[in-house]
């Protein structure tokens, strides 16, 4: 489970949060959506550990991220919008660094049944991954997260650049995950495809979460229309 | 755990690296390449010693009856005895000279210095394996290392690494256990041959202290290879790219590789110049002429004579006075030819410490020094023998002027020794002092490589906590 209490980050005199507070439980998949600037990446940042919080806390399985970031971590796969794998490596070798880094041991063939599930194809698993594309980084990527059983999968702008069939496919995985108890957080641009994915969708604006929608109860247009409002409101204020 | 992943992958990635892995055959192939001509070399050179030391024996021995102070002047060789460590570091072995000449009337310099007349082939033959641990093995670590984080960085594994929850010490420490791997797969191949250069060499001369000065040769190479290591993680740490890191460690290495040492030397000599060959040569003539010159010193040498025998007059004296003469001049001239080379000493000693101060601000130089420190082929090893061979040759004249003073009655410059009698002047048969005797003059050297080693683990530390800090905030 994800949880935000009263989150908050300022970096100086800029509020980058503000008090937030969500919580997204196993088999959910929570979407942030926003503007540049909005707070999106900082929320992840601060999840993974990678920032403290200047106020509240960031919770992943009832562990405080700033407190016990080890325990934390151990139970959190990040995936990021571009998933960095070393390119003299294949990708069953990088799934198998990454997924030795979380002390426990995944034999070869629940690995290569991991890179199967993830939906890389079979030809490309010992290819270098210098080769791959962005998409089958991704499933490597989501390979990654299984066969370190994470709880909890935080994604930033994963789907940014994938061309509409991978994009469907990693939207599938993100199902699959779901059904596996696993808490997804996902951070987006793209309003559809988070509301293909999301079960619920965050507006985060100016580092406030100011809306929270049920993604089955709104059509795309409405969200469309529901985000620009949002989005015309900051621009209003602003001016 | 996690450290040895990460080592594993790192080395992976190396190995997989063409370039660093043709550099690093390169360099395993000069290293043993090294290796053998430097064990050819020093052994070639004590096959020369003994043969020279054998013709040289034949010769005395054979020169039948004559006078002991014309035999004095013809005289004998002092060869240095090379440690077999020379084949490792051959230090100064090749500037320093190889043989004293001890005559009587004069100290002379050592001579046959290898360096003068050696031809375009030293160039090779100057190839040791002490300048490929200094020099090479410091430029393919460089190589291999330093994508370490900046390619990690370049590429977001880095990112990717510290999200998997991997803490930056882990990191830090897995990458320092793959340069680890990564020495000791440069350095076996070097041990190993060594170690069968040195089984099978049939070099005469033996340290008393073999294992004590290898073991220090192994911990200085190891603390000054460790700090090289350590600076290629930290400058590759705080590197935003491949380019710059290459760039920065590239320029690391030339300037405290090549650069300062060179540096050094020339500051040494600038602030104690080499004193002029001529004038010492003069100098040194001067004193063996000296008593001959003086009738003041003449009149005192006969007044002990009379005075040490009780008699009036020279031709009362129960010993052949010329011999006498002779005596008296060597021991009036010896403290004079020391304080000859005491000065030049001087010089050099204050060269060295020039170099050892400057130390400090390069490894390349403080290794460099106690490699040939340990080895025995520094300046004070040779002046040790410089200084063995001076009272071999005080010995020697003075038996050949006792002989004289003692046996030629009347006879005087006539007298001719018995041929048998050159077999009871000894040959020189150097011996190689233990490291205890100079390990203090090399402190400094060694705190500056601890002090190197502790300032580039602070360095790199300090540089990957804040590469992490850079990278998760990013």
């Amino acid at each position: 489970m994800i949880e935000a209490r009263e989150l908050s980050k300022r970096f100086g005199d800029t509020v980058a949060l503000n008090g937030l507070s969500f919580t997204v439980p196993a088999r959910e998949t929570f979407c942030f959506l926003g503007a540049n600037g909005a707070g999106k990446t900082t929320t992840i940042n601060l999840f993974l550990g990678f920032l403290s919080p200047s106020g509240g806390s960031a919770l992943i399985c009832g562990k405080d991220v700033a407190a016990e970031p080890e325990a934390a971590r151990a139970l959190t796969a990040y995936i990021p919008e571009q998933v960095a794998l070393y390119p003299e490596l294949t990708g069953f070798e990088n799934l198998r660094f990454f997924a030795s880094l979380g002390g426990s041991r995944v034999s070869d063939s629940d690995l290569l049944s991991g890179l199967e599930a993830a939906g890389l194809q079979k030809e490309a698993v010992h290819q270098r991954a210098a080769t791959y594309s962005k998409g089958m980084r991704q499933k490597v990527g989501i390979a990654i997260a299984l066969a370190k059983r994470a709880q909890v999968l935080l994604l930033d702008e994963p789907m940014s650049g994938l061309d509409p069939k991978a994009a469907n496919d990693f939207c599938e995985l993100l199902r699959n995950m779901n059904a596996r108890d696993v808490a997804i957080l996902m951070v987006t641009h793209d309003l559809f495809r988070a509301r293909e994915v999301g079960h619920r969708l965050g507006i985060l604006r100016a580092g406030e979460l100011v809306e929270i929608v049920d993604a089955a109860s709104v059509s795309a247009s409405e969200l469309e229309s529901i985000y620009l409002a949002h989005m015309h409101d900051a621009v209003s204020s602003a001016a | 755990m996690i450290a040895r992943q990460i080592a594993a992958k790192d080395l992976t990635l190396v190995f997989r690296n063409h370039r660093v892995m043709a550099v690093f055959v390169a360099v395993v192939l000069v290293m043993l390449g090294a290796v053998l001509i430097g064990a050819e070399r020093t052994a070639s050179f004590d096959r020369e010693r003994n043969s020279a030391l054998a013709a040289d024996r034949e010769v005395w021995l054979g020169q039948g009856a004559r006078n002991p102070h014309s035999a004095a002047h013809f005289s004998r060789y002092a060869f240095k005895p090379l440690p077999a460590l020379a084949s490792f570091d051959p230090g100064t072995v090749d500037y320093a000279g190889l043989a004293v000449w001890m005559e009587a009337h004069r100290r002379n310099p050592a001579t046959f210095r290898y360096a003068e007349s050696a031809g375009a082939s030293s160039t090779f033959e100057n190839l040791s394996p002490a300048w490929v641990l200094q020099a090479l093995v410091p430029l393919l670590i460089v190589l291999a290392l330093f994508p370490s984080y900046a390619g990690e960085r370049e590429d977001g594994t880095l990112r990717q690494l510290l999200g998997t929850g991997v803490t930056s010490d882990a990191v830090f420490a897995g990458k320092l256990l793959a340069a680890l791997r990564l020495l000791l797969l440069i350095l076996l191949p070097l041990v190993a041959c060594s170690m069968l250069a040195v089984a099978f060499s049939d070099i005469d001369a033996h340290q008393p202290d073999p294992q004590l000065r290898t073991l220090g040769l192994a911990v200085a190479y190891s603390v000054y290879l460790l700090a090289f290591c350590l600076v290629a993680l930290g400058v590759s740490a705080l590197s935003p790219n491949r380019r710059s890191a290459a760039i920065g460690l590239f320029a690391f290495w030339f300037v405290f590789v090549v650069l300062v040492p060179r540096l050094a030397g020339e500051l040494a000599l600038a602030r104690s110049p080499q004193p002029d060959a001529t004038e010492i040569a003069n100098s040194l003539g001067e004193i063996g002429m000296a008593f001959w010159d003086s009738d003041e010193l003449r009149d005192t040498a006969r007044q002990q004579a009379l005075e040490k025998y009780g008699v009036q007059s020279v031709e009362e004296l129960p010993i052949d006075y010329a011999a006498y003469e002779l005596q008296f001049s060597e021991e009036y001239a010896d403290p004079l030819y020391a304080e000859v080379y005491r000065e030049l000493d001087a010089v050099h000693a204050a060269q060295e410490r020039t170099l050892s101060a400057l130390s400090m601000v390069s490894p390349t130089l403080a290794v460099a020094r106690l490699s040939a420190g340990l080895a025995g082929t520094d300046r004070a090893h040779h002046l040790a023998f410089t200084q063995e061979a001076e009272l071999h040759r005080q010995k020697i004249i003075k038996q050949m002027n006792d002989d004289m003073m003692l046996n030629a009655g009347d006879a005087g410059y006539g007298y001719q020794s018995d041929p048998e009698f050159w077999g009871e002047i000894a040959d020189f048969h150097g011996s190689l002092p233990p490291w205890s005797r100079f390990a203090s003059q090399y402190l400094w050297d060694l705190l500056a490589l601890l002090v190197w080693l502790a300032a580039a683990f602070l360095f790199a530390r300090n540089a990957v906590a804040r590469a992490g800090d850079m990278e998760r905030a990013r």
